[in-house]
């Protein structure tokens, strides 16, 4: 019956799973990054005077360094017709926003408690992946067209009526049909996840993969040492893990709705919009709506030991609840 | 095997489909005639498990059939209004895929052997996106009688069928030798009246009438009469009796078949009822 049921969902599964595996890479490989090329090659200046990790050395260079910054700013508070010059201020204002960007992660690793973890390396690609690929708006939306596609072919034409007279149709169907989607949701999410390795592999950042994570400043809080490839893998099954929870509670929407186009935008509106303000809560006007998990990072959120019980806990209710919906959807209760 | 529905009662709200209907349904097959609205629809989703009554029960060889359970779907076979099938599969697949949600024999054998029954072999690896309309309802036949049913369902199976398919239809429901109860709603008369052993009437969600087919036309064998009229009388004679048929015999007449329970007049002659005269009677009336 599985094989049957996975035939039923085939051509979409790889139409869309290939259409928005494409969308997904274009999306991180034309992401400009939010740093501009003067201040990155200013932060690469430093990079190479730094990279590798934090010695004494280092050290008396960033306090020489802070120093020096800070000299220049007081001249300018001082003098504040030289600072009149635009060209002047904007190389001062550059340099000043990669410096703040290496002194704030020297300040964090020095908080750290493991030594191994003090290790300077270019990190802005990386950091700007995490931030961009947090959310995976096309996977999920993917998803969501996949479970609603296969829940809702059922009820065209009233099929399930067919498939409920019959004598597995009525419970060992609405397992098989889970399991399915189960098996699915894993597969995309590991076809994304294949994506965001690529996407490392060609940006050249696949020797970031060995440095601890914590050294990352976004990442400093994260509560286990393991290196940027480790979290990647740890951050995919957790996605797996939540793809699949949206998974099932896409299917609920679409035993509730039963149409195809009403059910993807009422998932839009329940899934995806939502996540979207989520999204924007630093902008502070959201923020209300989310007033728990207000992390600065996402992932750092989903990525909570609390959190992923509770996932494996939604997710075993609302597989329950969906068994529970289409016993009763247009039929009556016979004693299984 | 005897499948008895006592005071089932089905209501929508303050809408009552079904009142009280108890029947006795044994091996034969049964046409259950009624006007649209008359409960057949929601009778057949009660008997195919679909739908829960609101009172009574139906019971099936003396055990109730939510007590017997999934065990019930196994001896049940259903065929839809609407075929309902899924149109990516070939029609081998499909059965292949029913018979797996049956838990029947899903061989080779079994599969050519429906296919060859339901005339569609030819076109058993053809996607059943591509059938007719007339196809895929054959093929839902099939897909109804994977599992040898002793019961089966059937709602309004040539609704949509062109002459010809519904023709085929019932030479396939006469061609179905099993030992089994075959019910099938419909309010298409010519459609039961040659393969029907026995027909239920409703309407509004009553019994009235459940008799074998020939029983049903000899009682009302005084009730049906036909006579020659003007053209210009036409309309006098539709206002004041039940008329269900009219033939242009010459350019001035018309023969009339009317329909009552006393001779209409004195020239109107008696003439043996068919079935679709019974139905007029029940159900001819405008109100």
């Amino acid at each position: 019956m599985f094989k049957y049921e996975f035939k039923k969902y085939m051509g979409v599964l790889f139409t869309l799973v290939g259409i928005f595996g494409i969308v997904y890479f274009l999306i991180l490989t034309f992401h400009h990054s939010e740093i501009e090329a003067n201040v990155r090659d200013f932060y690469n200046e430093y990079m190479n005077i730094l990279a590798g990790p934090l010695n004494e050395e280092k050290e008396k260079y960033i306090s020489e360094e802070y120093q020096r910054v800070n000299r220049v700013i007081e001249q300018a508070n001082a003098n504040v017709e030289a600072w009149r010059d635009y060209e002047k201020l904007d190389y001062a204002f550059r340099h000043e926003t990669a410096w703040s960007m290496i002194y704030d992660r020297y300040l964090n690793m020095v908080s750290m408690e493991n030594a191994g973890d003090r290790i300077f390396y270019d990190d802005l690609e990386m950091q700007d992946f995490f931030k961009n690929s947090r959310v995976n708006y096309p996977g999920i939306f993917l998803l969501a067209v996949i479970a609603l596609y296969s829940v809702t072919v059922d009820f065209h034409e009233k099929r399930h009526a067919v498939i409920k007279s019959s004598y597995r149709g009525n419970t060992e169907y609405i397992f098989t049909k889970q399991n399915v989607l189960v098996c699915i949701a894993v597969f995309a999410s590991v076809i994304f996840l294949s994506i965001e390795y690529l996407y490392i592999g060609i940006s050249g950042n696949l020797h970031v993969l060995s440095f601890p994570i914590k050294s990352m400043t976004d990442f400093s809080q994260l509560k286990w040492s393991i290196s940027v490839g480790e979290y990647i893998i740890l951050r995919g099954a957790v996605n797996i893990l939540w793809n699949v929870v949206t998974m099932l509670v896409i299917c609920l929407i679409g035993m509730l709705i039963k149409r195809l186009q009403t059910g993807v935008f009422i998932s839009l509106f329940t899934i995806i919009v939502p996540l979207a303000l989520k999204e924007m809560v630093n902008s502070k006007l959201f923020a209300w709506i989310y007033s728990v998990n207000l992390d600065k990072d996402f992932m750092l959120c989903r990525l909570d030991m609390v959190t992923v019980p509770n996932a494996v806990l939604l997710a075993f209710v609302l597989y329950v609840i969906n068994i529970c919906l289409w016993k009763s959807t247009y039929i009556c209760n016979l004693k299984e | 095997m005897k499948l008895e529905l006592r005071n089932i009662s089905k209501k929508y709200g303050k809408t009552e489909a079904l009142h009280e209907y108890s029947a006795v349904f044994e091996n034969g097959i049964y046409g259950l005639l009624g006007p649209n609205g008359a409960g057949k629809t929601t009778l057949m989703n009660i008997v195919a498990t679909l739908m829960k009554p609101s009172g009574g029960e139906v019971l099936f060889d003396g055990k109730s059939i939510y007590k017997m359970g999934k065990e019930y779907r196994r001896i049940l076979g259903y065929l839809p209004q609407y075929p309902g099938l899924y149109p990516f599969y070939t029609g081998r697949e499909l059965l292949s895929y029913f018979a797996k949600l049956k838990d029947v024999d899903a061989s080779a054998e079994r599969i050519n052997e429906l296919l060859g029954l339901v005339h569609l072999l030819d076109a058993a690896d053809k996607k059943v996106g591509g059938y007719s309309g007339g196809m895929k309802k054959r093929m839902a036949i099939a897909v109804a009688l994977l599992n040898n049913p002793k019961l089966i369902v059937m709602d309004e199976p040539t609704a949509g069928l062109d002459p010809k398919e519904r023709i085929r239809f019932r030479s396939i429901v006469s061609k179905i030798k099993y030992e089994s109860i075959i019910i099938i709603s419909t309010h298409i008369v010519s459609d039961v009246e040659h393969i029907a052993d026995n027909i239920v009437l409703m309407d509004k969600g009553r019994l009235l009438e459940q008799d074998k087919c020939h029983r049903l036309i000899e009682k009302k064998k005084d009730c049906v009469w036909f006579m020659d009229v003007k053209n210009e009388d036409v309309l006098e004679y539709t206002e004041k009796y039940k008329v269900v048929n009219t033939i242009n015999i010459d350019r001035d007449h018309v023969r009339v078949r009317i329909i009552g329970d006393e001779k209409p007049e004195e020239e109107a002659q008696s003439v043996y009822p068919t079935l679709e005269d019974v139905y007029m009677y029940y159900f001819g009336s405008d109100d």
